[in-house]
């Protein structure tokens, strides 16, 4: 008998059995998750469609095209001049495997797990077919290898591809791996998904920055995302200016140029005035003609082109050719007619033809450049509205792998031209003598030309994906340069989960100071999750999309539609006039022209057959009918069959079938939002179910249609934040850190996507019994009292595991350093002191499951140089020891030895994981799922813990403040269910919209309670802990998911009394981690001052920062000319007893006929034995340092600044008399403030 | 990831249901825990017993030690799954040679 399928439908019960017995035998088949692959499936098979046959990356070398070179100098005719032809035929990825040169291994592929061990990238390699051609000879083909490739996880190329359950947890996977990410040196990355402009979709834009690029420019303009079959994009405007003319705007290799869009049109076609005239305003007959506004300017632009004079096609290109021969990067002997076509190929308008271009194509491109101008003078007219860039309806998503060809097509394009000429100019400097033909080129051509270029594009690769950055010669038609990737953290899974549906909208927005990109439109929705944004900086830049959006990776087949458009009445002839016609239009190609009353009838029976299945139309294909109306969007029917459109499933009601709707055509569409809602003649759709607008994580929040909506989004962050189980297959993961809850649950109140989506693999919280009451005080201001007895029982106990890699060799990237220098292991015959043979095993790395503290040794190693066979002898016998920084006791998990890849080297990489337990302290931080968070401020003894009658004593206390404000319902509803369910022993279903006015929620939980003889509105009598009376109110109490939050204090305290300082100035220093204090600034001063807490603030300013006693002259009053006196009996003891000024002592040898006997005042030596008299009058004051440091700043400057000691050395106002100070004597004891200062 | 020893809230659950008189002696002085409990409510539920029955079969009476063992996932299953490569082979083999 055939082992039965495993099922994977879910409902919202515990399902026990069922996922034991998953937990004990994965699955053979498929996964019983399929949800959650669903969820990741956009990355993989975005890039899957890279390397598939006519993959994007062959259709990208198709867009590349021949290379051709000529040799010999610029000075030779060309017809003497020999062509070197290049191009590519294909391109190869290779899976993961070991070199070659590895002759130890017998398993020869490197599997995604050894890959996070060995903390190396997951990569295969990369190699290209090209073929070459000199003059008209034969091509010739050949290959060359550029390079390791990082390959997604789970993607066509990866090993992992396919896998049951079963053979994922043999390979060291999850039994629910998901791939997605690339792995670049252990660590798991993504690409962001990012929102694009609607692809070949002209978007009327008022962008007041439009005018800065020229005198007559105007606000005004169409931009057109025009996107080739390979995925990369190049972005065309139209830009009205003052007079009525419009010129076309591209960029071009990060440079911007500027054409009058009538050359283009000429170049385009054989054309005349006549027929762009018709082709903008219309047939004479027809209403556009009366359109003054539209021919007045129409006119003008046919006339401002006269003063170019140029008139035909040909005439036309070979202009344009001239001009932009330079940035094009052609061969010299292409004619500037050619050049011409190449630019119309490469630049304008490219979804329509790019390749081989034909002329029906460039009518094509024609045609729509046509109707561009024509709503851009709408536009302007305003006859039709702008379009905003920010609504989801004008956009799309720039997928991963999509982003990651573009990158490999253009490092591949960069290979073959410029890097290929400067390989060929360096081959030709060296042997100038010779050409293409020559018999030595042959000879050398593609390896030794080759090896002069940087083909390592496998490398340019993994640079992206470590840093995020893009470095890029042409943009690729980008807003931004960097954080395109981001570490997908298993902090938990549902922020793991959550890096696979985040779209990001460029952080080029995140720069910009209006908010009007943040803004949460009503076209998102179903599309991008409302709830789940966060909140500062990112809020409404990072969004995530709701679980059922889906993103269309593969073109779907549209080729029926152009006949069956014309069978409906499309035709081919147009006026301006929209109530006259309407554009029809498929991937940004103009099929015809209909009547705006038409245009509904044939956007309705597409609709209609679409969903039927019938005439070879595809499901997910968009149709977009923009209806005629004053002032609105311009109409027209825009269908769409390309890739990364989001779409999402809806039911249609005349079929009462499965549709799926894109972002383009829900506006203009009515889908009702439940079965109650449906208008009879106007919904055309209805929403399978309301929670289909939510994400993954926001379908998590119980009854989250209870909360104030802030607090839905505040549970979004925090579920992210949770301290929960990141894997599973923890014993092969070596993540930097990883945070773990040892005894996790699955919640009592949950909704059946919990289920769906497996997050019993992955348990998140524990179901804690919480009392809301006012207990102790010590639950004041979102605090929350930790049950003791509980807390010891294990509750919210968690683990932080810590990798860290140690290598004996250089990292930095020079290659020179290949020779071992350093071995693992105690240095042979050294001496090892007794307590480090306690911490170290034999082999000089330390035991597993040892404790180690702060200053332990926790591996030898020593240095080791070869003699003369080769072998490698250490010579000094030194052993040295690695110590363990951190101050926090852990425990060693693993120690892992890495050896080389090619396995001809002695190991000189281990990466040991540290265990730190982390049982719930005070100040640690815990939440509901509500956005309730609250922080341990207690572990009250259980005895003095209130309990109810039933004896039940709860887990956690919070404070009833934490409501009223907040207005976090759901709280209290989980709370009902949670106590419910668990005295039915049921599992409660908490899908948002379930209940309404009419049978409330607090009802069907709260009889449920009664029936199981408790309290129906969840409260309880409770009995004071300490005192053992009944609490005068009874006290809401029941059970609650949890979460502990990552947030410890363990992690942030700082305290310091004294410490390192900074040397300048003697404050302390700044930072956490290097023991420096906390800064009290000035709006910190600012409040001590108002306090008049000035004996607090000197303590804080001075006392504990830079208080420096200083030694000050008071008669000169400065700090810099005092300086200690030596004795010559003193011997070696540095002790300063004595300071003296030296500016107001004079050099006894500088005294002329000095009497030693007759001084006053002692004599004094210095460092060098000169000897001194006078300058006794010094004195020691308490400064702050920074004081000192600016004297010493001032004095490089030349200022010199002077301190009054005592204020009886203020100077007098009035007549200046000079006044020797008296009475002044040296106490250290009582040291004289400063007094003031004056420069 | 293994149920805990103790209902976190009480640290204890009832008293067990005895139908022989006999022996109850020295059983109903001991204080039962939850650690015990897992074993036998997979073992009720997968006769066909509702989880609420199941409990209640076992003696846990109040929400607090019910939500112990109701909402426990045993991950340690999954986590066996990866123990180092023939670790489990030598462990079964030590197994079979006593």
């Amino acid at each position: 008998m055939a082992p039965k399928s495993t099922s994977t439908s879910w409902d919202h019960q515990y399902n026990t059995l069922r996922r034991e017995d998953l937990f004990r035998n994965p699955p053979t088949d498929h996964s019983a998750y399929p949800l959650l692959q669903q969820a990741v499936n956009p990355h993989i098979e975005s890039f899957d469609a890279l390397f598939a046959d006519d993959g994007l990356l062959a259709r990208g070398l198709a867009d590349i095209g021949t290379r051709v070179f000529l040799d010999g100098d610029d000075r030779t005719p060309l017809e003497s001049r020999n062509r070197l032809s290049v191009r590519y035929k294909s391109v190869h990825l290779q899976r993961s495997l070991l070199p070659p040169a590895n002759k130890f291994a017998t398993k020869r592929e490197i599997l995604p797990a050894e890959c996070r061990e060995r903390h190396v990238s997951y990569r295969g390699k990369l190699s290209a077919v090209l073929e070459y051609r000199i003059n008209d000879e034969d091509p010739k083909e050949f290959v060359r290898e550029i390079g390791l490739l990082p390959i997604m996880v789970k993607s066509s190329h990866c090993h992992l591809r396919g896998n049951s359950p079963a053979q994922l947890v043999a390979r060291k996977e999850e039994s629910e791996e998901l791939g997605g990410y690339f792995i670049i040196n252990g660590i798991e990355k993504i690409i962001r998904l990012l929102l694009m402009n609607r692809r070949n979709f002209p978007l009327a834009i008022n962008r007041p920055s439009f005018t800065n690029r020229g005198p007559a420019y105007t606000p005004f303009g169409i931009i057109l995302r025009s996107v080739r079959p390979d995925e990369t994009s190049q972005t065309n405007v139209l830009h009205y200016l003052n007079d009525g003319n419009v010129t076309f705007r591209f960029s071009w290799r990060k440079n911007e140029y500027l054409v009058p869009v009538m050359m283009v049109l000429k170049a385009l076609v054989e054309t005349n005035d006549r027929e762009i005239f018709e082709g903008l305003v219309g047939s004479p007959d027809s209403k556009g003609i009366q359109n003054t506004f539209l021919t007045d300017r129409v006119e003008l632009l046919l006339r401002t082109y006269k003063t170019y004079g140029i008139y035909t096609m040909s005439q036309t290109r070979a202009y344009l050719g001239e001009k932009f021969r330079p940035v094009l990067g052609v061969p010299d002997n292409l004619s500037n007619y050619e050049v011409g076509t190449e630019f119309l190929r490469r630049i304008v308008l490219v979804h329509l033809g790019n390749i081989n271009v034909t002329d029906e194509q460039d009518s094509d491109k024609f045609r729509l450049l046509l109707l561009m101008i024509r709503k851009l003078y709408a536009l302007v007219a305003g006859d039709c509205a702008v379009d905003n860039p920010d609504a989801v309806q004008n956009q799309e998503i720039l997928l991963g792998g999509f982003l990651y060809g573009q990158i490999i097509k253009e490092r591949l394009d960069e290979l073959i031209s410029s890097g290929l000429r400067l390989g060929l100019r360096e081959y030709f400097r060296k042997a100038p003598s010779r050409s293409f033909t020559s018999d030595e080129f042959t000879r050398d051509f593609p390896i030794k030309v080759f090896q002069k270029t940087n083909e390592n594009v496998g490398n340019a690769l993994e640079y992206f994906l470590s840093t995020g950055n893009l470095s890029s010669p042409s943009g690729l038609d980008l807003q931004q340069v960097s954080g395109f990737t981001v570490v997908a953290e298993k902090l938990n899974f549902l922020r793991f989960i959550s890096h696979f549906r985040m779209v990001h909208r460029g952080s080029f927005f995140a720069q910009l100071k209006t908010t009007t990109v943040r803004k949460l439109l009503p076209e998102s929705w179903g599309f991008l999750c409302p709830v789940h944004t966060p909140d500062g900086s990112p809020c409404g830049l990072l969004n995530h999309l709701a679980h059922k959006c889906k993103i269309m990776t593969e073109s779907v087949d549209a080729a029926t539609i152009p006949q069956l458009a014309a069978e409906l009445g499309v035709v081919d002839t147009s006026s301006a006039a929209t109530d006259e016609s309407v554009v029809v239009m498929l991937n940004g190609r103009i099929l015809g022209w209909c009547k705006p009353s038409e245009s509904r009838r044939i956007a309705d029976t597409f609709r209609y057959w679409k969903v039927e299945g019938s005439h070879g139309i595809p499901l997910q294909l968009e149709i977009g009918h923009v209806p005629a109306s004053n002032g609105g969007s311009y109409p027209g029917i825009y269908m769409s069959a390309e890739p990364a459109r989001m779409v999402r499933p809806t039911k249609y009601l005349p079929l009462e079938k499965e549709d799926f709707v894109g972002t383009l055509e829900q506006p203009y569409m009515s889908i009702a939002c439940a079965e109650q809602e449906i208008v009879s003649g106007e919904s055309t759709h209805v929403e399978f179910d309301p929670t289909n607008i939510l994400s993954i994580l926001a379908n998590m929040t119980p009854f989250s249609d209870f909360n104030q909506s802030p607090r839905n989004m505040y549970q979004c962050q925090m579920g992210k934040q949770t301290m929960g189980t990141p894997a599973t297959a923890l014993a092969y993961r070596t993540d930097n850190k990883m945070y773990r809850l040892q005894t996790g649950q699955t919640p009592v109140v949950r909704s059946p996507l919990h289920n769906a989506y497996g997050f019993d693999n992955f348990p998140n919280g524990t179901n804690a019994v919480v009392a809301v009451i006012s207990y102790t005080g010590y639950d004041m201001d979102d605090a929350m009292i930790l049950n003791k007895s509980a807390h010891e029982r294990g509750f919210g106990h968690g683990t932080i595991y810590k990798t860290k890699k140690y290598t004996l060799k250089d990292e930095s990237r020079s290659k020179s350093t290949k020779n071992v220098t350093k071995l693992f292991g105690f240095a042979p015959g050294s001496t090892v002191k007794a307590w480090t043979q306690t911490m170290l095993d034999e082999d000089g790395l330390p035991h597993v499951g040892r404790a180690v503290q702060e200053g332990d040794v926790i591996f030898a190693y020593h240095t080791v140089s070869a003699d003369y066979s080769g072998n490698l002898v250490n010579r000094d016998g030194v052993t040295k020891y690695e110590k363990y920084k951190d101050s926090e006791q852990a425990f060693i998990e693993e120690v892992r030895i890495i050896g080389s890849e090619l396995g001809n080297e002695p190991a000189q990489t281990i990466s040991i994981k540290f265990r730190i337990p982390r049982s719930p302290i005070i100040g640690d931080k815990f939440s509901s799922r509500h956005g309730q968070k609250g922080v341990c401020s207690q572990k009250w003894p259980a005895i003095d813990m209130p309990f109810s009658e039933s004896g039940i004593q709860p887990d956690i206390i919070i404070n009833p403040h934490a409501f009223p404000s907040r207005m976090t319902i759901g709280m209290f509803v989980e709370s009902l269910a949670g106590k419910a369910g668990a005295l039915h022993g049921l599992a409660q279903d908490s899908t948002p919209f379930r209940f309404d006015e009419d049978n409330p929620a607090a009802d069907y939980f709260g009889h449920q309670l009664m029936k199981a003889g408790y309290n129906y509105h969840g409260n309880e009598p409770m009995y004071s802990g300490i005192t053992g009376q009944e609490l005068a109110a009874d006290i809401y109490i029941g059970v609650v998911y949890y979460q502990r939050l990552r947030h410890m204090v363990n992690d942030k305290y700082q305290v310091r009394t004294t410490g390192p300082v900074v040397a300048t100035t003697g404050q302390p220093i700044k930072g956490r981690k290097r023991g420096g204090g906390i800064r009290v600034g000035e709006m910190e001063r600012d409040a001590l001052l108002a306090h008049g807490t000035a004996f607090l603030l000197q303590d804080r300013l001075l006392n504990c920062s830079d208080y420096t006693p200083t030694w000050v002259c008071r008669k000169c009053g400065s700090f810099l000319s005092v300086q200690p006196t030596v004795t010559p009996f003193g011997g070696k003891k540095k002790v300063v007893n004595t300071v003296r000024c030296r500016n107001c002592a004079r050099r006894l040898d500088q005294i002329p006929g000095v009497e030693v006997s007759k001084l006053k005042g002692e004599i004094w030596e210095d460092g060098q034995g000169n000897q001194w008299v006078g300058g006794e009058e010094t004195t020691k004051v308490a400064v702050p340092g920074a004081l000192k440091y600016l004297d010493v700043e001032l004095a490089a400057m030349g200022v010199k600044l002077r301190y009054r000691v005592d204020s009886k050395d203020v100077i007098r106002k009035g007549r200046l008399i000079q006044k020797t100070p008296e009475g002044v004597g040296l106490n250290n004891k009582h040291l004289p403030a400063l007094v003031g200062a004056e420069a | 990831m293994i149920i805990p020893i103790r209902c976190f809230s009480c640290g204890k659950v009832g008293f067990p249901t005895i139908n022989n008189a006999h022996d109850s002696q020295e059983l109903t002085l001991v204080a039962q825990v939850v650690g015990d409990l897992w074993e036998r409510y997979l073992k009720l539920i997968d006769e066909g017993i509702t989880d609420g029955d199941a409990m209640d079969q076992l003696g846990l009476k109040r929400y607090c030690c019910r939500r112990m063992v109701m909402t426990h996932v045993d991950l340690i299953e999954k986590l066996l799954k990866y123990t180092p490569d023939g670790r489990n082979e030598k462990k079964l083999q030590l197994g079979k040679d006593d």
